[in-house]
C-alpha cells in the first residue's frame, strides 16, 4: 500500500505539482489549501508525511507545526517545510546572523526568529527544509530520505 | 582706632570741661562768701575799735588833756599797720586833732572822701548818731574803710567847767580811721591762687581718672565691638562674641551675635543656591554664553569651553560673534529675538578655536533685571553634530534597508513564480511521459498563468517606478467607495465575509485623481479581505470589514476608513506595510499594493495610517485634503 503525503499550501499550482510527483513517484499524496484544512486531513487520515508550506492563510505553517510536534498522537509524523526564503537554516547553523547580518531584511528576520525559536525548542532538524522553486529530483530524494520508499 | 579716640577724647573733653566750671565756680562762690565775712568782722572791729578810741579821747578832753590825746592818737597807730591815716575832726568842718602822718590844721571840702561818708547819706540832715565807714582807695590804689565815729554833743561836754559848748550841735566833731584792707585783700588774692591750683590739680587728675575709666569701661569693649565686626566684614561670619558681660555692651554683643548668626544662614543659603545654579550652568553639557547688552561675551560655561576649544580667558570681553561660523548668524538671530518672544532651537554654525564647524541648536533669550530692562543676552547651544551626522547615516541605513526590503520582496515574489514554471514544467513533461493529455494541459496552463504573474510582476514594478501624472476633478468621495463596495461584494461574499458600507451623503467634493484613489481604496479593502481570510475565525464569529467615511474634526480633510477583524499584523509586519514588495502573501500578491496606495495619498497631500494588533484587525484610516495637493507639493 502506498504511503500517503499530506502537502498543505495555498498555491494551488504548487500543491497541484507536488502531488504530480509524489504520485509518479508511486506515493499517495492528499491536498490541503490552508492550516486548518490540512489538520481536518491529518485528523481523518494520518499521514506518513507531510509537505507544509511556511506561509499560509487561516494558519501559518509554523504554527500548524508546532501544534503537531505537541501532540503525542501526531508528534512523529516526519514533517517538511518549504520556504521561499532560501537560505535561513544555513545562515543559522553558519551563526552568520550574529556578525553579518543584514538589517534591512526584515521578512528573512522574522522567518529566522521563528525558527531560531523552534530550534530552541528542539522542534527543528535541517534536513525538515526545502527551499521553493522545489526540484523534482531533490524533492523526491528529501521524501526517500524522510519515510522510504 | 581713630574712632575711639575721637569718642574717648570728646567724651573726656566734655567732662573735664563740666569739672572746670563747676570747681570754679563753687571756689569762687566760696572765696566771694569768704572775702564778704573777712571784711564784714573786719568792719564790726574796726568799728569797735574806732569807738573806743573816741571813748578814751572823751576822757581826755574831759581832762583837758591835748597832749594826751596825741600821744593816744599816736600810740594806736604806732605799731599797726591798720591804720593808714587816723584824724581828729571838729564839725562843721575843720581838721582839730592830728593824725600820724597827716598834718594839723586845715579845712576840708565837703566832697573830701572823709566828708562825703557822711555827706553822701541822704538822711545827713538828720544828724549822724553812729559810727558809719565807707570803702575807699588809697593813694596807692588799695582798698581802705574809712572810719567816721562821731564824739557826740554830750551832757557833760556841755556843763564842762573848761570850755562851753552850746547844747544845739549834737556832734561836735568826728574820729576818722582810715584802715588799710590790704591784709584781707591779700588773703583773698591767696585764697584764688589756691583755688586756682586746686582746679588745676583737680582737672589733671580728673582727665587721668577719667582716661582710666573710659579706656577700661568704654574704649576696650567698643574696641572689642569694632574688632568683631572688623572679622564679619572680613567674611569670618562664624565669629561671636563671648558674652560674658551684663551691661549694655554685652547686650549690644548679644545682638550683635545674632545678626551674625542670621547673616551667616541667609549667606550659607545663598551660597548653596548660588553654588546650585551655578554648577548647573558650569556643568551642563550644553554651550552656555551670556553676553553684554553692546554685544560682548560675558560669562563662557564648561560646556563651551568643551565643545568651542576656547578657555573663558581668551574669550570674555570678545564679541559674541566670533563663535559663529557666519557672524551675521548672531545678528539675524538677535533680529528674531527683538520679533519674538525668543529664539528657540534655531539651527546654527558655530566654529571653533582650530577652525572646525559645529552645528548647533541655539535657544536666546533676553537676561532682565528686576524691573524687565534688558542687561544682556543669555545663549543655550547644543552641540548637534554628532546627532546630525547620526540622522544623515541613520537615512541612509534606512534607504539601504528599503532597498533590502525591496530585493527580498522582489526575490519572494519571483521565487513562488519560479515554482509555477517549474511545476507546470515537471506536469508538461511527466503528461509526455504518461502520455496524460489532461496533465499536459495543467502544466501548459501553470507555465501560462506563471508567465503572465511575471508580467503582471514587471508592470507593477514599472507602475510603481513611474512618474505619476495627477488628474484632478472635484468629485464625491462617498460615491467612488459605494461603487467600490459593490465591486468588491462579490469577492467577499465568496469568502464569506460580510462587507458594511457605513458612508456619510453630502460631504464636501474633494479634488483628487478619480482613478488613482479608485485603485488606492480598493486596495485597501482587498487588504482587509485577504486578512480576513487569513485569520482562523472562533466559532459565533464572523469575518467583518466595514468601510466608512467622514468629515475630519477641523474640516480639512476627508477620512477613509477601512476596518477588519481579520489577522491583523505584528509591529513588524506593520512597520513594513508600506514598504514596496513587502508581503505576508505570497500568491497574489506581489507586495505593491499598499506600498503604491501609500504613494497616490500622498501625492494627493493626504496621510494613510494603520492601527493594528496580531489577530486583532486593523483599521486603514486615509486623510485626503478637500482642496486637493498643495500646488507646491510635486
Amino acid at each position: 500500500m502506498a504511503k500517503q503525503i499530506l502537502v498543505v499550501d495555498d498555491d494551488r499550482n504548487t500543491v497541484k505539482y507536488l502531488s504530480v510527483v509524489l504520485r509518479d513517484h508511486g506515493y499517495e499524496p492528499v491536498a490541503a489549501y490552508d492550516g486548518n484544512e490540512g489538520l481536518q486531513k491529518i485528523k481523518q487520515a494520518k499521514p506518513d508525511l507531510i509537505v507544509l508550506d511556511v506561509m499560509m492563510p487561516k494558519k501559518s505553517g509554523f504554527v500548524l507545526f508546532r501544534q503537531l510536534r505537541k501532540d503525542e498522537q501526531y508528534e512523529d509524523i516526519p514533517i517538511l517545510m518549504l520556504t521561499g526564503v532560501s537560505g535561513i537554516l544555513e545562515e543559522l547553523e553558519d551563526r552568520k546572523d550574529e556578525t553579518l547580518e543584514r538589517p534591512y531584511d526584515s521578512l528573512r528576520e522574522a522567518l529566522k526568529k521563528t525558527v531560531r525559536a523552534m530550534r530552541e525548542e528542539g522542534l527543528v532538524r535541517p534536513e525538515m527544509f526545502l527551499d521553493k522553486p522545489v526540484d523534482p529530483d531533490h524533492f523526491i530524494a528529501k521524501v526517500e530520505e524522510l519515510i522510504g520508499r | 582706632m581713630g574712632v575711639r579716640s575721637k569718642l574717648v577724647w570728646k567724651l573726656g573733653a566734655a567732662v573735664v570741661a563740666i569739672m572746670t566750671v563747676a570747681i570754679a565756680l563753687s571756689g569762687y562762690v566760696s572765696n566771694h562768701i569768704c572775702a564778704h565775712y573777712s571784711l564784714e568782722s573786719a568792719r564790726a572791729f574796726l568799728r569797735f575799735n574806732t569807738e573806743s578810741v573816741v571813748k578814751g579821747i572823751g576822757r581826755l578832753m574831759m581832762s583837758r588833756d591835748n597832749s594826751g590825746i596825741e600821744q593816744l592818737l599816736v600810740e594806736v597807730s604806732r605799731d599797726s599797720n591798720v591804720y593808714g591815716e587816723i584824724r581828729l575832726l571838729s564839725h562843721p568842718a575843720g581838721e582839730v586833732a592830728v593824725s600820724r602822718f597827716g598834718s594839723a590844721g586845715g579845712t576840708l571840702a565837703v566832697h573830701d572822701h572823709v566828708c562825703a561818708v557822711c555827706h553822701a547819706r541822704d538822711n545827713h540832715a538828720e544828724g549822724i548818731p553812729v559810727t558809719v565807714d565807707k570803702i575807699i582807695h588809697g593813694r596807692d590804689g588799695s582798698r581802705v574803710l574809712s572810719v567816721m565815729a562821731p564824739i557826740i554833743n554830750e551832757p557833760g561836754c556841755r556843763n564842762a567847767a573848761c570850755h562851753a559848748h552850746t547844747s544845739s550841735p549834737p556832734i561836735l566833731g568826728f574820729l576818722n580811721a582810715d584802715y588799710s584792707l590790704h591784709p584781707i585783700d591779700a588773703n583773698v588774692s591767696d585764697r584764688v591762687a589756691l583755688i586756682v591750683l586746686t582746679v588745676l590739680a583737680s582737672l589733671l587728675l580728673g582727665v587721668v581718672a577719667l582716661r582710666f575709666m573710659f579706656t577700661r569701661l568704654l574704649a576696650r569693649p567698643i574696641n572689642g565691638l569694632i574688632q568683631g565686626t572688623k572679622h564679619i566684614t572680613a567674611g569670618q561670619l562664624d565669629f561671636r562674641f563671648d558674652q560674658n558681660r551684663h551691661d549694655e555692651i554685652g547686650v549690644l554683643e548679644k545682638s550683635f551675635n545674632v545678626m551674625t548668626a542670621r547673616i551667616q544662614a541667609h549667606w550659607e543659603e545663598l551660597r548653596s543656591v548660588t553654588d546650585y545654579l551655578g554648577g548647573i550652568l558650569e556643568n551642563s553639557a550644553d554651550i552656555i554664553v551670556t553676553a553684554t547688552p553692546e554685544g560682548c561675551i560675558e560669562t563662557f560655561n564648561r560646556g563651551a569651553e568643551e565643545a568651542l576649544g576656547y578657555s573663558r580667558a581668551e574669550v570674555i570681553g570678545q564679541r559674541a560673534e566670533i563663535l559663529f561660523a557666519d557672524p551675521r548668524d548672531r545678528d539675524h538671530a538677535i533680529a528674531r529675538l527683538e520679533d519674538d518672544a525668543g529664539v528657540k532651537n534655531h539651527e546654527t554654525r558655530f566654529v571653533t578655536k582650530n577652525g572646525q564647524v559645529r552645528n548647533v541648536l541655539l535657544t536666546l533669550s533676553y537676561l532682565r533685571d528686576r524691573e524687565g530692562n534688558p542687561i544682556g543676552t543669555f545663549g543655550i547651544s547644543k552641540d548637534i553634530t554628532q546627532e546630525k551626522a547620526l540622522h544623515q547615516e541613520l537615512v541612509h541605513s534606512q534607504k539601504l534597508a528599503a532597498i533590502g526590503q525591496v530585493v527580498t520582496g522582489i526575490q519572494h515574489g519571483i521565487k513562488n513564480l519560479l515554482n509555477s514554471l517549474k511545476g507546470g514544467a515537471y506536469l508538461i513533461r511527466s503528461g509526455i511521459g504518461k502520455d496524460d493529455m489532461r496533465q499536459i494541459e495543467e502544466g501548459s496552463a501553470m507555465l501560462e498563468e506563471g508567465v503572465e504573474r511575471i508580467g503582471a510582476l514587471a508592470h507593477h514594478m514599472l507602475d510603481y517606478a513611474k512618474e505619476w501624472k495627477v488628474d484632478l476633478q472635484r468629485i464625491d468621495l462617498t460615491e467612488l467607495l459605494r461603487k467600490i463596495g459593490d465591486l468588491n461584494r462579490p469577492v467577499a461574499t465568496e469568502q464569506e465575509v460580510a462587507l458594511r458600507c457605513d458612508l456619510v451623503d453630502g460631504l464636501p467634493a474633494i479634488l483628487c485623481d478619480p482613478k488613482l484613489i479608485h485603485m488606492a481604496a480598493t486596495d485597501i479593502v482587498v487588504n482587509a479581505l485577504d486578512a480576513c481570510a487569513w485569520k482562523e475565525y472562533r466559532s459565533g464569529e464572523c469575518p467583518v470589514v466595514a468601510l466608512k467615511d467622514y468629515l475630519s474634526e477641523n474640516g480639512d480633510f476627508v477620512v477613509i476608513e477601512v476596518r477588519d477583524n481579520g489577522c491583523g499584523m505584528s509591529d513588524e509586519v506593520k512597520r513594513n506595510v508600506f514598504t514596496p514588495f513587502f508581503s505576508t502573501k505570497k500568491a497574489r500578491g506581489i507586495g505593491l499594493g499598499l506600498a503604491l496606495t501609500a504613494r497616490i495619498i500622498k501625492m494627493h497631500g493626504g496621510e494613510i495610517g494603520v492601527e493594528s494588533e496580531p489577530d486583532r484587525g486593523a483599521t486603514f484610516r486615509v486623510h485626503l485634503p478637500i482642496n486637493g495637493p498643495d500646488p507646491e507639493q510635486k
